[in-house]
């Protein structure tokens, strides 16, 4: 049973960072890789909800994650000296090695006295990340850990993956003395890895010139470089399991989730996202969303809601939160906390030279 | 209105499909009817009714016919 409990630990604070660049799904064409040939694109923004999306061919998640961390540090006053853990939570890391942590931690101007690591994950990330980062201060052997998850430009151009946008985001989590902390869940699959899967460019299948040539997959050209969705075992896994592991959360630890404030879902799908909504019996004003501005996010989704849709409603104020992310490996987990949470104002990044390309 | 009917309507303005082609629809074989496609179904189904189709139920609708089965299992009546 994958539960787990962490006390005297707190989020202090919350920033993401976005490419300025903001593309239009109704610009999209049928039939040219980006859609299915059976959509026009007023029908894909209909059935999905994802109208909009930023995105950057030049900034990598680090460098979202960059500037999100020196805004929200900016921000909650940290001395950079004091922060003695960078997690990165991604599945588009800079480089095949080193880690990126590794990279931000420099480039930030961290402590060398500092732990650094990568987290390969998705849509789940930022949950695991979170419980990492408790983990690691919740004792107080550590106190100050940053937590940068998100995902940005990824194998494929941006038309050709039009349902995921670019973001990172930066969470910091201090050890609290008597903090509440967090209650956790956790699941895994790995059977259904193949569900959500870009099949080229990792050590299995290593990037090829057969990588860039069009198959058909779920009655859409796609090259191998693109990210492929059955999109029936993902529906089928989002509906089920995300009310699973909260209610599984709630039976554990024995609370009633709806005198909850927030319920923050990883943005996959619009309508999935409202069927979760209805089976958890939500009140739809609590459960705030993205998709339409932002697009799928993977790790950045949850923290991206309080920056982007609820920030003047939470912005250092005690509030519930239960957040679920759930998608790629399979993979799920959800966390249930109270915390006034500084939250900064979105940073919009352009594609100029310096926000890139850190020592190429 | 009967179920039947009501379900046919909700497949024509869900799907994009013409009234004559609905008994016969099944996913995947029906052009429109994809994954995609499925998940606002299933919404508008719900919607439509005014239930919370199970999960499992959900994932076995994969045609009109089967459907209309699925639903007679639900408490419509009352609704």
């Amino acid at each position: 049973m994958a539960f787990c409990e962490f006390k005297n630990v707190h989020i202090v604070g919350v920033a993401a960072g976005v490419p300025k660049n903001i593309v239009s799904n109704l610009d999209l064409k049928s039939g040219d890789g980006s859609i299915s040939g059976d959509y026009s694109p007023e029908a894909f923004v209909e059935m999905t909800g994802v109208k909009e999306r930023r995105v950057s061919e030049v900034l990598t998640t680090s460098d979202l994650g960059f500037a999100a961390a020196e805004r929200l540090i900016a921000d909650i006053g940290w001395d950079k000296a004091t922060i003695d853990a960078i997690l990165f939570v991604s599945q588009t890391a800079d480089y095949a090695l080193p880690a990126t942590a590794c990279i931000l931690q420099d480039r930030l101007g961290l402590s060398k006295e500092c732990y650094a690591v990568d987290i390969a994950l998705g849509c789940s990330g930022w949950v695991y990340g979170l419980s990492i980062a408790c983990s690691l201060a919740s004792s107080g052997a550590m106190k100050r850990i940053l937590l940068i998850a998100g995902d940005a430009k990824r194998r494929a151009p941006q038309p050709l993956d039009p349902l995921f946008g670019c973001a990172a985001t930066a969470t910091a989590v201090e050890f609290a003395e008597g903090a509440d902390g967090f209650k956790f869940h956790f699941g895994t699959d790995g059977s259904g890895y193949e569900a959500i899967i870009i099949p080229d460019s990792g050590s299995r299948n290593q990037t090829r010139p057969e990588s860039f040539i069009p198959t058909e997959f779920e009655g859409k050209m796609m090259h191998q470089m693109q990210t492929h969705m059955k999109g029936m075992d993902v529906f089928g896994f989002g509906i089920t399991t995300a009310p699973k592991s909260v209610k599984k959360l709630v039976e554990h630890f024995g609370f009633d989730y709806q005198t909850y404030d927030w319920f923050l879902f990883h943005q996959a799908n619009m309508k999935m996202n409202n069927m979760i909504v209805k089976k958890l019996k939500l009140d739809p004003a609590r459960v705030p969303s993205e998709m339409y501005n932002f697009g799928n996010t993977s790790s950045a989704s949850i923290p991206l809601l309080l920056v982007t849709q609820i920030r003047n409603q939470v912005n250092d104020k005690k509030q519930k939160f239960l957040c679920c992310g759930f998608g790629v490996g399979l993979s799920w987990g959800t966390v249930a906390f109270e915390d006034a949470i500084h939250v900064s104002e979105l940073v919009e990044v352009d594609d100029t030279a310096e926000n890139y390309g850190y020592k190429l | 209105m009967a179920n039947k009917e009501k379900l046919a309507e909700v497949f024509v303005s869900a799907l994009g499909i013409p009234p004559e082609e609905v008994e016969a629809a099944e996913f995947k074989a029906t052009r429109q009817w994809d994954s995609v496609g499925h998940v606002n179904l299933m919404n508008a189904i719900e919607e439509s009714f005014d239930i919370s189709l199970e999960p499992d139920d959900i994932m076995d609708f994969k045609s009109f016919k089967v459907g209309l089965e699925i639903l007679g299992r639900y408490d419509l009546e009352s609704r």
